[in-house]
């Protein structure tokens, strides 16, 4: 439950950045209700009962006010905020609306905490870096170019959309470097673009693996993903990018002509 | 009364030596400067063929897959080379079992022109000399890379 609730409070932040509602308080049909806050960046995320589950009435209806309770509240309930294990804080909200009243725990978060959740679910489905090489691994050769690219299937925007009723949001990451380290303490080459074929990314070894361990360079190709976001408003940002890295052991042979 | 004088003994033996040490010198001369042109050409079609040979295994390279050896390429360069070096009478062969593991024979059939032994009748002499060399892969040794 509480993952969902999360879930839908990152496309909220989304779409309210700054604290800056998108949607009245009162009366949204959406199932979404946005209150702002005080403070920048700080959301309060009123969510309808159907959206999550709690509560029974009043669901949809226009009239309905969202009140944020404070102070001791009726009988058992306290209307102090809530803190979970995660940190996350949750306040009780009264849904007053013409069949009833209604109580609800709305998880406050940060826009920054909301973001780095929907972050994480779009990196859960990036593809993971599997560089293609030429020769074949696991041997290259000295004086020859180890040459390195990706499937353009794996380099592809990897797009998450989030859909609430009232509004689309669209995490977007978005492939723009590769970097192979051959492992041998030279300088990591960065290629031109995202290499998608067999010349346009590569590296010649000049020495053999002999001296390294299990006689292998312990090399690696990172693929760097920016990461931005978009809502149907017109509202977008970026993220921190985040670099998918593969490490490639690979043995570097040497190709002599001895008498025979 | 006039005496006519003969040779004494002494002036025909010294005569005989004088033609046969002539004779023998000029043997062993045609045989020292004709060996040497023998031996040295024979070294100088050995260094061709080895090298022709290494210059043909040198044909061994690397494609998309990994090595290969190129065995046409390789007779394409030795050849080439040996008739750069002015030595058309070859023959090459390219053995590859298992490939890509080959080997590059030369051949050379040569001749050394004579300077000397003319006087003797034999103003050449023919050899055969033979080179061959391989590409070894490996990392600390041939064949220890990983397959």
């Amino acid at each position: 439950m509480r993952r969902s609730l999360a879930a839908l409070c990152l496309i909220l932040a989304a779409l309210v950045p700054q604290g800056v509602a998108l949607a009245a308080g009162n009366g949204d049909t959406g199932g979404v209700t946005v209150t702002p806050s005080g403070g920048a960046g700080v959301l309060k995320l009123g969510i309808h009962e159907a959206a999550h589950g709690r509560g029974g009435v009043g669901s949809g209806d226009p009239t309905c006010v969202w009140t944020m309770l404070s102070g001791p509240g009726p009988s058992t309930t306290s209307y102090d905020p809530y803190w979970d294990s995660s940190g996350i804080t949750w306040q009780y909200w009264s849904k007053a609306c013409a069949a009833g009243t209604t109580f609800h725990l709305i998880p406050v978060l940060p826009a920054s905490v909301a973001l780095r959740e929907w972050r994480d679910d779009l990196l859960k489905i990036i593809p993971e870096t599997d560089p293609v090489w030429s020769p074949l691994m696991p041997t290259q050769y000295v004086s020859y170019p180890t040459y390195v690219w990706l499937d353009r299937a794996k380099t592809t925007d990897v797009k998450l959309d989030v859909r609430v009723p009232s509004a689309n949001a669209t995490m977007t990451a978005r492939a723009t470097k590769v970097v192979f380290n051959p492992g041998n303490a030279a300088d990591a080459v960065t290629c031109a673009s995202i290499p998608l074929q067999r010349e346009d990314c590569s590296y010649t070894y000049r020495r053999t693996s002999k001296d390294e361990e299990k006689l292998r360079y312990q090399a690696s190709v990172s693929v760097t993903w920016e990461i931005s976001w978009a809502a149907t408003t017109g509202e977008s940002g970026t993220l921190p990018s985040y670099t998918a890295t593969k490490d490639v052991p690979i043995a570097v042979a040497k190709i002599q002509t001895v008498g025979a | 009364m006039n005496r006519i004088e003969r040779p004494s003994d002494d002036g025909y033996a010294l005569t005989m030596f004088l033609v046969v040490f002539s004779f023998t010198f000029m043997i062993v001369t045609a045989m020292v400067v004709d060996g040497g042109r023998i031996l040295s050409a024979r070294r100088d079609a050995s260094n061709a063929a080895f090298t022709a040979a290494r210059v043909g295994a040198q044909s061994a390279k690397v494609d998309q897959v990994g090595y290969v050896f190129d065995e046409a390429e390789a007779t394409s360069r030795a050849g080439l080379y040996l008739n750069d070096k002015g030595f058309p009478n070859h023959s090459i062969d390219v053995t590859c079992s298992p490939t890509p593991k080959c080997t590059v024979r030369v051949t050379i059939n040569g001749t050394a022109t004579l300077v000397l032994m003319p006087m003797i009748g034999k103003s050449s002499q023919g050899f055969t000399v033979v080179g061959s060399a391989r590409p070894a892969v490996g990392i600390t040794a041939e064949d220890d890379q990983p397959k």
